[in-house]
């Protein structure tokens, strides 16, 4: 081992461990016995508990053979909803309805009527990693971080899902965060019941993040704080976050959830997605209530993430009149508005926090597919967002369904000089109606005249595409000293929507 | 009235090599910061850093003066952010100009953020070091920093088996 690698201590390769991705830790394995120990941990980590899939099943099995491993977990992620197949080949459960996010998850378009959904059924798989997941719990002695995206298919009696059984195995007394995605606040209830007392299982517990669709308007904010209170009470500082979907069809749904907010004076993250733009009216009911709520949890709030195109400037300035440390970082612009009659020029003005605004996601319906960005299209929002004395300051970019051209290449490099990153998805090179070998020959013949010599790009993923990867990234290196592929993108650890307040 | 003149604070590096600086941009090391706190008096003596050279403390007060004012993150920010850093690995155009070193500069950089406990130079210094691993190879990465391959064909082959479900994607 040469001396200047050697020369840095344990745990500061752990911390640089911590930037890379596994498949950046597996790579460390092989290049000297050194690393093995740092990547070990790294690796061991997390474990997900959530599909059949070979790697999660063998790193279980390690730990049922060896519980030392057990140990090293920090983060439990455990998935019951993925341990079904939507193959509908081997079906002998009972029905089951789909929850709200998992419908999102799945990539379904939350724009039409989801509740009809309720079909898939669960088959025997999901007996095979429940009987592996009661196993490996209890070794998990040293857990920090727990997700849990449970839902409907908690029963009301606990004889009827043996869920119940492996909740009460959790064991974790070290746990900081439980990150619960219930779906609806009785769901959060059968949890508490399920895992018995709280007290005992979540002695540690600083943050306690819930992730609920507020849309049906049955629910009761009082019962829900309360339940809250018996899980985040039990912790030393009982910080709270809530992330909340709604889709609110009345403006007395929206006024519930505002007031009903009143109930969390100890909020400190609120994560608010929304399926709908909002109308004026509502506008002005969510600045309201949200509005004052903001203004008097100003010290306890430390984080809301929120879709900012629901609100137009005028409403966020109102809301934050006394808050001049607002930053607008990330901005996610759904299709809809681009795509909507009026064009861009019918959304809001941002111009106002482009100062700030370093991350920017051009986001689609799934059933937008067909229809990607055009040039023109990408360059009136990326146009809308620059102010003449600031430039954009934009640093990442990410886009769903573009016409990948040269000259969007051109723009970019001309118009957003601190652009390190351009992730696109579902990148295509051909116009619709053209054919694939027709567009592809100009693109890389055009592209090959371009350089862009001081471009800054540094890492570029476009998945995928109708030409091969390699051969597009071959295309871009050349074009662009600096740029590098990354790996996939992951999208959860994406962060959108941000407005990061600063007390 | 006029601003109360800047204290400065004198500090020898393990080569003899002494700084005169302003407070307040020592004071973005959390460890100085601490240790001014703890004497009562003005004192002349210069504060005596034994784990840092006379150049790599240079870069260090260079990075240290660029953030002057800032503020430090306070150990709830920390928190907040601890969830985003990782993986998250933009450095500031400023911070990579900056970090532009050679290897072995880097790597005291790195050591030299962690003894003085300065958590955003420290963050430069790994991200980069990370940045410089990323989507290598390890051949690649054994050639990056000059490390010789200690495994057998065999041994090599039997990791790469063990470990080919880690990927956690």
């Amino acid at each position: 081992m040469d001396v200047l690698a050697a020369s840095l201590p344990p745990e500061l390769w752990m911390r640089i461990f911590d930037f890379l991705s596994p498949e950046d830790i597996q790579v460390l394995l092989l290049v000297h016995r050194v690393f093995r120990p740092f990547c070990a941990a790294q690796v061991w980590r997390t474990i997900k508990l959530c599909t059949l899939e070979r790697k999660d099943f063998e790193k279980a099995q390690a730990i049922i053979r060896d519980p030392n491993l057990g140990q090293m977990v920090n983060h439990l992620v455990l998935n019951p909803a993925e341990w079904f197949d939507y193959t509908f080949t081997q079906m002998d459960l009972q029905s089951l309805e789909v929850p709200m996010w998992a419908v999102a998850l799945k990539s379904f378009d939350l724009a039409h009527p989801i509740h009809s959904i309720h079909s898939i059924r669960r088959f025997g798989q999901s007996r095979r990693i429940m009987a592996i997941a009661n196993k490996v719990l209890p070794l998990l002695t040293n857990l920090q971080e727990i997700t849990l995206p449970i839902s409907t298919f908690l029963r009301q009696k606990p004889s009827a899902d043996p869920y119940y059984a492996l909740l009460a195995r959790l064991r974790a007394p070290n746990v900081r965060l439980l990150f619960l995605q219930v779906h609806t606040f009785a769901n959060f209830r059968i949890f508490c019941k399920a895992i018995g007392n709280p007290m005992i299982v979540f002695e540690s517990l600083e943050q306690l993040i819930l992730s609920v669709d507020v849309s049906r308007g049955r629910d009761d904010y009082a019962e829900l704080a309360d339940d809250v209170r018996a899980v985040a009470n039990c912790g030393r500082n009982s910080l709270l976050g809530l992330g909340l979907l709604f889709d609110f069809r009345s403006a007395s749904l929206l006024a519930k959830f505002a007031s009903g907010l009143g109930f969390f004076p100890k909020l400190a993250h609120l994560h608010l997605t929304s399926s709908t733009p909002f109308f004026q009216q509502q506008r002005a009911i969510f600045q309201q209530h949200l509005g004052s709520f903001i203004a008097k949890h100003h010290n306890t709030l430390r984080r809301l993430r929120m879709p900012a195109i629901c609100l137009d400037h005028l409403v966020l300035d109102q809301m934050f009149a006394d808050s001049r440390s607002l930053e607008l970082t990330g901005l996610n612009i759904p299709f809809r508005y681009i795509l909507s009659p009026d064009g861009p020029a019918h959304m809001p003005d941002f111009r106002r926090y482009s100062g700030t605004l370093t991350t920017l996601m051009l986001s689609s319906p799934t059933g937008c597919r067909s229809r990607g960005l055009t040039f023109g299209e990408v360059v009136a929002i990326i146009t809308s967002l620059s102010r003449p004395s600031h430039g954009i300051l934009l640093r990442r970019l990410m886009l769903k369904v573009v016409h990948l051209s040269p000259d969007l290449f051109d723009f970019f490099a001309s118009h957003l000089e601190n652009l390190h990153t351009l992730e696109v998805e579902y990148g295509s090179l051909l116009g619709d109606e053209e054919s694939m070998t027709i567009l592809k020959l100009p693109f890389r013949t055009q592209m090959r005249r371009r350089r862009y010599p001081t471009w800054r790009l540094r890492s570029i993923y476009i998945y995928p595409t109708d030409v091969s990867e390699s051969g597009i990234m071959q295309l871009l290196a050349e074009c662009i000293p600096s740029v590098r592929e990354r790996g996939p993108i992951d999208w959860s650890d994406v962060r959108l929507e941000q407005l990061n307040v600063h007390g | 009235m006029a601003a109360p003149a800047t204290q400065q604070i004198k500090i020898r590096c393990n080569d003899e090599k002494e700084f005169t600086v302003d407070r307040d941009v020592l004071e973005r090391s959390v460890l100085i910061k601490n240790m001014l706190e703890d004497v009562t008096e003005q004192q002349d003596a210069p504060i005596p850093l034994p784990n840092v050279s006379g150049p790599v403390m240079a870069k260090v007060l260079e990075y240290c003066t660029h953030h002057r004012g800032e503020p430090l993150p306070s150990a709830d920010t920390e928190q907040s952010q601890d969830e985003t850093r990782k993986r998250t690995t933009d450095i500031s155009e400023w911070d990579q100009k900056f970090i532009t070193v050679d290897q072995e500069m880097l790597f005291e950089i790195i050591l030299a953020a962690n003894y003085l406990d300065i958590k955003s130079l420290l963050d430069v210094g790994c991200k980069t070091v990370a940045n410089m691993i990323k989507g290598k190879t390890p051949e690649e990465i054994r050639k990056l920093f000059n490390i010789v391959n200690d495994f057998t064909p065999e041994e090599e082959a039997q990791i790469k088996k063990e470990n080919e479900w880690a990927e956690d994607r």
